[in-house]
């Protein structure tokens, strides 16, 4: 098998061990994303631990049913990945297609209605920093919050919003990353690209875009759902 | 040669049907619905009603209320719920079910590596005012 034919380059023995050798370096590379994002995750759980109260208000300010639709979207968005994918290896061009434009539209409607989340935080003066002025409607809603808990330090809520910044803005960029690569591929296929012979781009992608989803299937509870901050005070 | 990487049945057992690999082109137009990685198309679409039905689950579970319990309670219940989904995705969406036990490696290594940190972590601030100087 001297011959440099098809999709198997030389330096492997067949299409089967390139195959899982790619799909090995792809899940080399996930291990160290979920270092990355789990760095992130564990300083956000000690400081609920440390500011359970500042961080339940925070959560308390999502809107909870935005976050479940998004959920149900990028969901939705894992499955027709992973129709495309199963499309790509049984060589049925049209579906793949199809699924991977779905794909793409769905992430982006996604991140649109982020950007909305984003506009009502800065509207409402959530957004930390220099922008982090929360209005007197804000402090009015946690007023029977502070009657059971006691007072509410808004230098926690602030902190649980850079912590919420940071973790889904670090989400939409790897979106958005995903999505680059999927337009790529989309134009690649419509060029005749990735056939049954050699599907595994579309799996690889898959399997990134997958990741992205258990991402967001953490950071929805975490940021969004955990409002309580216990009995008594 | 068999290298590392080669699937000669020390991965799954032979009766799964992710030891046949994908369908070769031939017959993947014959049976369009046929199993690749192991899944088809039918796993998929009850892969995705769980996880709809999971995520409804951890939005009513957080309208619960647990009386005096402490706010871990909530988290650990969203939590386990998180984490089931996320095996659902794990297992069949990323087709780790049907994989090389190499992969499972992987995947599990860097989950070991997740919980070293969190759990060395988490015990550094739990034990910190135990002994006062």
């Amino acid at each position: 098998m001297s011959e440099h034919a098809g999709p198997l380059a030389h330096h492997f023995e067949d299409i089967e061990q390139q195959k899982d050798a790619a799909a090995l370096g792809m899940w080399a590379f996930l291990a160290t994303e979920v270092l990355f994002f789990g760095g992130a995750l564990t300083a956000y759980s000690i400081y609920r631990g440390l500011y359970t109260k500042g961080f339940a208000v925070g959560s308390s300010f999502q809107i909870v049913p935005l976050g479940a639709i998004n959920t149900a979207v990028l969901l939705t968005s894992s499955l027709t990945m992973a129709l495309a994918v199963h499309a790509a290896a049984v060589g049925n061009r049209a579906a793949l297609v199809r699924n991977l434009a779905l794909t793409l539209l769905l992430g982006a409607a996604f991140l649109g209605i982020k950007v909305y989340e984003y506009h009502h935080d800065y509207v409402e003066g959530l957004v930390p920093g220099a922008w982090f002025h929360p209005t007197e409607e804000v402090r009015d809603r946690i007023r029977p919050f502070e009657q059971q808990h006691g007072t509410v330090d808004f230098r926690q809520v602030e902190l649980y919003f850079i912590f919420y910044f940071v973790l889904t803005g670090l989400h939409a960029l790897h979106m958005i990353i995903g999505m680059g690569v999927l337009t790529i591929q989309l134009v690649l296929v419509r060029r005749g690209w990735f056939g049954p012979e050699y599907p595994t781009p579309i799996e690889l992608t898959g399997l990134y875009w997958h990741f992205v989803d258990i991402v967001w299937i953490f950071l929805f509870p975490l940021l969004y759902l955990l409002r309580h901050a216990g009995g008594g005070h | 040669m068999p290298g590392p990487l080669e699937r000669s049945g020390q991965h799954v057992p032979a009766d799964t049907p992710g030891e046949q690999g994908p369908v070769s082109p031939d017959r993947a137009e014959e049976h369009p619905a046929a199993a690749v990685y192991g899944a088809n198309v039918t796993t998929y679409y009850a892969v995705f009603g769980a996880l709809i039905a999971l995520t409804g689950l951890t939005v009513g579970a957080s309208y619960l209320s647990f009386g005096d319990a402490p706010a871990i309670v909530h988290t650990l219940i969203a939590m386990a719920i998180a984490g089931v989904k996320a095996g659902l995705v794990l297992l069949f969406f990323m087709h780790l079910w049907h994989s090389p036990r190499l992969t499972w490696l992987v995947a599990f290594g860097a989950l070991l590596w997740l919980a070293i940190m969190m759990v060395l972590t988490w015990s550094d601030y739990w034990s910190r005012n135990w002994i006062r100087p």
